[in-house]
């Protein structure tokens, strides 16, 4: 019998055909599974926000390039080259993510600046810079209300999804709708109280996704300094530094991502039991 | 009460449109004959509504949200800035200390700038390691605070300004729960400010109108009583400020009381 042509947007459809795969079991999925032993090697890393000061000690040369968007005539442009951080705050979630993933590569997308007044066009151009370089997880500590740029933000989110890039993104601090944090394919995160940077909950009523540190946080700071800080911004770079941890052991999936986060998450633990 | 305060907004909205409508009629008719004494005192109408409705109690709205502020989250200062859309600048409208009113800073800068720049509140502490912040504060106010928590007044998409609360008074830091409530004191102060904003700009749109008018007509006169109502140095009398204020306030106490100060106003000005 002739071989049946499929398209090659398909699927394998029949039993002797389909991919190996090595699923684990939910109660193997504890955090030294997960991330034990790693230290985000080979896992790339994307700050979109307002720059990251490179050579900031708490860095430790962390900081493998980045990108400029800035404003001209026809739009927004994004140019590679180096800069500083305009601010702090990209810096600070950088500073964190290096602390929990001490080998993973930081790059840096500035979307904010003199002329950009927080644009949400620029929002978009500094996400898709980082989903077409193949980052494999960005921090997104910032968020647009203009809804004119919520379906391209959420075309881009689905093609991160599906290449395998990771957005993490804040939930925002004020009681308004901003996006991309309320888009599923994303994974949303707020603040807890608790000091422990390896300590995040599951919160089972979304949007919000997952609690993890955020505030009085240590955090560095632009100018080579240090601050203290307090917000969901500083809380999002703690599941990216723990999400570069598990991306640096296993390679996942972004749904498998989020259910392994699921699982190692302190409340989902206690209650399974209080595992490791 | 957000509901109540977007439904207000968008009333407000409604009159500011049908008052462009009335003005530019109005212009049309101020261009034929008879129009001086109706203009009179239409100025001195819309100076009187302009500052009742407007600066006056705009600036006492701001002085209660300041104060309010304070003691809501303990803090030794809190300060009001207003983006000027035209320059890029943030100003400071409103301020415990009022040595810094009227002062402007790029919106790209500090700490209020980026609130204004992400919409996103943030609170910091020990901001005084940081010397760039530090020195830019200390220039802009002579005074650098400890810890600082800012939020945007956000207008449906658009940042308006931001409010900044300094230095709780026990010395700790601002925490989520400090930030959410400065979340939601933030949105019906965004929609006392977008109101003004919009009386202050028919406003001034009335002005314009009548001194094109005066001008055209050759009225020397008048011109100049507008020009100096737009260069806002038309201060109305106490009294008349404070008979505008008692109509406003009668016209909010039902039908019965309305007539009864209208039939009493009417025999004051039969008269007098």
């Amino acid at each position: 019998m002739e071989e049946p042509v499929l398209p090659a947007f398909s699927w394998p459809t029949r039993p002797e055909d389909q991919p190996d795969i090595s699923p684990v079991a939910w109660r193997d999925i504890t955090p030294e599974w997960a991330w034990g032993g790693s230290t985000g090697k080979g896992v790339k890393v994307c700050i979109v926000d307002s720059g990251v000061e490179a050579d900031h000690p708490a860095l430790e040369g962390a900081v493998k390039g980045g990108v400029v968007v800035q404003r001209s005539p026809d739009g927004v442009v994004v140019r590679e080259e180096p800069h500083e951080d305009l601010f702090g705050h990209g810096t600070a979630c950088a500073g964190i993510i290096h602390s929990l993933a001490p080998e993973a590569e930081i790059y840096s997308a500035r979307v904010l600046g003199q002329n950009l007044k927080g644009g949400g066009d620029a929002l978009v151009a500094g996400v898709r810079w980082a989903v077409e370089n193949g980052m494999d997880v960005i921090n997104l500590s910032l968020s647009t209300r203009k809804y004119e740029h919520v379906v391209a933000l959420h075309d881009l989110a689905d093609e991160a999804y599906f290449r395998g890039t990771v957005i993490v993104a804040a939930a925002n601090n004020m009681p308004v709708n901003s996006y991309p944090w309320l888009f599923a394919s994303v994974i949303s995160v707020a603040s807890h109280a608790e000091p422990d940077p390896y300590t995040f909950y599951y919160n089972p009523n979304p949007p919000v996704e997952f609690t993890a540190p955020g505030v009085d946080l240590e955090l560095a700071w632009a100018g080579k300094t240090t601050s203290v800080g307090t917000g969901n911004s500083y809380a999002t770079p703690h599941i990216v530094g723990i999400a570069a941890l598990i991306q640096g052991k296993h390679r996942l999936a972004p749904f498998h991502l989020k259910t392994v986060l699921y699982y190692t998450s302190k409340n989902v633990r206690e209650a399974l039991g209080g595992r490791p | 009460m957000t509901e109540d305060l977007q439904r207000e907004l968008v009333a407000a909205r409604a009159t500011v449109a049908d008052q462009a409508v009335e003005i530019r009629q109005l212009r049309e008719e101020l261009a034929g004959a008879n129009g001086a004494a109706p203009l009179r005192d239409l100025l001195q109408l819309s100076t009187v509504a302009g500052e009742t409705i407007g600066s006056s109690s705009y600036r006492a709205l701001l002085l209660g949200i300041i104060e309010a502020a304070c003691r809501l989250f303990d803090a030794a200062a809190a300060s009001v800035l207003i983006l000027d859309h035209e320059t890029n600048e943030l100003v400071f409208v409103a301020a415990t200390d009022k040595s810094v009113l009227g002062l402007r800073f790029p919106s790209h800068q500090g700490i209020a700038g980026w609130v204004a720049m992400t919409g996103e509140p943030i609170a910091v502490s020990d901001v005084r390691r940081d010397p760039r912040f530090a020195s830019g504060f200390a220039q802009s106010t002579g005074y650098v605070p400890r810890s600082i928590m800012a939020a945007p007044l956000l207008l449906g998409d658009d940042v308006e300004g931001v409010i900044e609360v300094l230095d709780k008074n026990d010395n700790t830091s601002f925490g989520l729960d400090d930030m959410e409530m400065l979340g939601l004191f933030a949105h019906p102060i965004a929609i006392a400010v977008g109101q003004a904003q919009m009386v202050t700009n028919v406003g001034r749109m009335l002005l314009d109108t009548l001194a094109e008018v005066a001008e055209g007509r050759g009225d020397t006169g008048l011109a100049g009583l507008i020009g100096r109502a737009l260069a806002g140095d038309a201060e109305p009398s106490e009294q008349t400020l404070a008979l505008a204020r008692l109509v406003h306030t009668i016209g909010r106490r039902g039908e019965r009381a309305r007539r009864l100060a209208l039939d009493i106003l009417e025999s004051v000005a039969r008269n007098t």
